[in-house]
């Protein structure tokens, strides 16, 4: 085992070193944004069982890769217009975005589900070291399964048995890294966004949530419901000044469209609100009292771009008097909060989860901007 | 009579010319190679598809029924329900031709064009039921089931309906689309899901089960079957499927650590298929037996809509008019999916029976209505 130590100048010399380790099917621990990884080459059988023997891991679980660019990316996975907004958006930087593999790296690599996740570290060293290998390492923390993430080299060594130190080839010390969450794990391909791992929350920054307005736990659609209304009452008089818009996000089954029977509800609409996937576009007149307008139901599962997007016309909604709810927001959530903004709307942002089959986590927030 | 009909509900622009009963063409956009930045699978749901399509799908109508503009007696269209900012395209063609041709103009409710696209003559002057009256078929039980709806309809006349029953939440096309996204099946589901029911059924046949996928357990709840009213909901199936798939990886994740030929999910998706339809057949048909009950005059069951594509469906349906002693109505292939030929034979009734004919100086008032009922 060899130990460089980076001081943010000898890139070349680093990079030379490991890439002389990685084709040898070495293995080595580096530096991330996150925490000291550890990297394999990805393609190679023999590196990437030493990877396992060394993360002692349980079968099954599947490691993603770094990659240098979109590129390189798109050689081992399908990337899909989620995935590329998300590359192009906010990589390099601390998320995993989880696509179908093209079975280009070593066995065991991709899920069995033929997906893989794939990492662009914001590190430049680790790019450069990438971008030169030409092939794409392992992105995996260095630590052993189930034991602490490390974030210096020190604290990386004490914690691991004397058999995993024998398998590294190379360390790249960087000194203490700062504390920071593991990674955001995102799965885009069902081409819209599943986070299956949150780490700094980045989404939760990019929709600008913080602390939730409103939330609760709901056990039953009729709670989501209930919550739905709950939710209405709350912006009750903001349609007297400003258009209304909530945005839905949340996997499938997880109560869009039971929330938006709420939103209806509380609005005394009688119709029954019924799921707008198919139809896209579903528009309930409203009075109450001396107000009046249209409670709009919206649902972007079906809709295949941004183009699409904005061809829907939502604009003619977006008036003062009018509630649009629209599931499936993260999909298009850049382009729907600009076209918002851009009408003046108030915007909430409801995050669905599922914790079992029938509770869901249902969190309101507050758009605020950038 | 010469009639011109449109729809643009949703996803595909339609235009179709009818003589009296008989469709002389009925074109779909999706089904012809309009323009090639238009084809491709997924149907463009924009207005400016619809723009772009409408004027090629009506010549190509045209066209194909081999008359002149100057032939057509009465414009009809589809006002609702749908999409409005697609619905507009279609009226307001329609209004445009109309004043033009200085014809009428007959609004449409999409769900009557379902109702009643199983009542047309095909160009050899038959009719597939046998119907040569539209009234021998009164009084009527109907479910329409699309990727947008699910309703059971009774009805003593044309113009005259009750809705018995309808989906409170997801549509039963809806629910094949998106189990199949949880199975990765693609868009849209119906047809890869019955198609692996099939390979399903073959195998039963001819004695080929897994028995590791005979022991999963791929139980499914009958959505609303002790609901005590005659209304559907897809969206808990849906979630149920969604957990069962989770169970049943884990299942299999658990056979392969142990089994010498380890489990595929392509070897157990085709069996939750088979399963998944039958439960939605199910589903449909507790509310249609009950309905049928009710209505005790009933003399025909009709079947209508895109879900009636899948061979399960339909004979299942074919099977419970049997039973009941209901004379048996379905469309033709052609009249299943969204479509105008069935708008034609609606506004033909509504021309025979002189319900709500618009003259062309009277159209501008004449506008969408998105969630048009068919009880409205």
């Amino acid at each position: 085992m060899k130990i460089v130590t980076y001081n943010g100048t000898n890139i070349d010399e680093i990079v030379k070193e490991a890439v002389k380790v990685l084709s040898g099917g070495g293995l080595i621990v580096y530096p991330t944004e996150t925490c000291y990884g550890v990297g394999v080459d990805a393609t190679k059988l023999n590196a990437v069982e030493k990877l396992f023997k060394y993360k002692a891991r349980r079968e099954g679980k599947p490691i993603s890769i770094a990659v240098s660019d979109i590129d390189m990316a798109n050689k081992y996975v399908d990337i899909n217009d989620i995935a590329r907004s998300i590359y192009e958006n906010y990589l390099p930087g601390p998320i995993t975005v989880v696509s179908k593999g093209l079975n280009k790296v070593a066995n065991g690599v991709q899920s069995e589900y033929g997906t893989l996740g794939v990492r662009m570290p914001d590190f430049s060293l680790i790019l450069d070291l990438v971008r030169t290998y030409g092939k794409p390492i392992t992105a995996t923390s260095a630590n052993m399964s189930y034991r602490p993430r490390p974030y210096s080299i020190k604290q990386l060594l004490k914690d691991l048995p004397d058999k995993q130190e024998t398998l590294i080839d190379l360390i790249i010390d960087a000194g203490e890294l700062p504390y920071s969450e593991p990674s955001t794990v995102v799965d885009t391909t069902m081409n819209s966004l599943n986070i299956m791992r949150e780490g700094k929350n980045l989404l939760g920054q990019i929709i600008g949530g913080k602390e939730p307005l409103l939330f609760s736990k709901t056990t039953s659609p009729q709670e989501t419901i209930d919550f739905g209304s709950m939710n209405m009452l709350r912006f009750n008089d903001v349609p007297l000044e400003r258009p209304l818009v909530f945005l839905l996000s949340g996997d499938l089954g997880a109560g869009k469209t039971q929330f938006s029977k709420g939103i209806a509800r509380h609005l005394g609409i009688k119709d029954i609100i019924k799921s707008p996937t198919y139809n896209i576009v579903s528009e309930y007149k409203y009075v109450q009292g001396e107000r009046e307008g249209l409670f709009v139901h919206t649902d972007t599962w079906r809709v295949e771009s941004e183009k699409d997007i904005l061809a829907l016309d939502y604009q003619r909604y977006i008036v003062t008097g009018n509630i649009i709810a629209i599931e499936w927001a993260d999909k298009y959530l850049k382009d729907l909060i600009d076209m918002m903004q851009g009408n003046n709307a108030r915007i909430v942002n409801v995050i669905f989860k599922y914790l079992t089959e029938t509770e869901r986590e249902i969190a309101t927030y507050d758009y605020i901007g950038d | 009579m010469i009639i011109l009909a449109i729809d643009t509900s949703c996803d595909e622009t339609s235009v179709a010319v009818l003589d009296n009963r008989r469709v002389l063409s009925s074109v779909v956009s999706s089904q012809v190679e309009l323009h090639k930045k238009w084809g491709g699978v997924v149907p463009d749901i924009a207005r400016r598809a619809h723009k772009e399509n409408i004027g090629k799908v009506f010549k190509e109508a045209v066209k194909r029924a081999k008359i002149q503009e100057k032939d057509i007696d009465y414009v009809a269209v589809t006002i609702g329900p749908g999409l409005a900012i697609a619905l507009e395209v279609g009226i307001d063609f329609a209004k445009e031709l109309s004043s033009r041709l200085k014809k009428p103009f007959v609004p449409v409710n999409h769900m009557a064009g379902h109702l009643f696209a199983s009542t047309a003559i095909n160009l050899a002057g038959k009719n597939p039921a046998g119907i040569k009256e539209d009234f021998e078929i009164f009084p009527l039980i109907a479910l329409l089931v699309s990727g947008n709806h699910t309703e059971i309809i009774y009805s003593k006349a044309f113009g005259d309906y009750e809705i018995m029953g309808e989906t409170l939440d997801d549509a039963c096309g809806e629910a094949f689309d998106k189990v199949a996204r949880i199975l990765d099946l693609g868009y849209p589901g119906g047809p890869t899901i019955t198609f692996l029911a099939d390979q399903y059924v073959k195998d039963v046949k001819s004695g080929k089960l897994n028995e590791l996928v005979e022991k999963l357990d791929m139980n499914l709840p009958v959505p609303m079957e002790k609901s005590g009213d005659l209304n559907f909901s897809f969206s808990g199936l849906k979630t149920a499927c969604l957990y069962k798939v989770k169970n049943i990886k884990e299942e299999v994740e658990k056979i392969n650590k142990i089994a010498k030929v380890k489990l595929k999910q392509s070897d157990w998706v085709k069996r939750f298929c088979y399963i998944f339809i039958q439960v939605s057949i199910k589903a449909l048909e507790i509310k249609l037996v009950k309905a049928i009950n009710i209505k005790h005059d009933a003399h025909s069951l009709v079947v209508g809509g895109g879900v009636i594509n899948n061979h399960y469906v339909v004979r299942r349906m074919s099977r419970i008019a049997k039973e009941n002693g209901l004379l048996f109505l379905a469309p033709e292939k052609r009249f299943r999916s969204d479509n105008a030929g069935m708008i034609g034979l609606a506004a033909y009734y509504q021309v025979k029976y002189s319900i709500n004919i618009v003259n062309y100086n009277d159209i501008s008032e004449m506008d969408r209505i998105p969630n048009l009922r068919l009880d409205a």
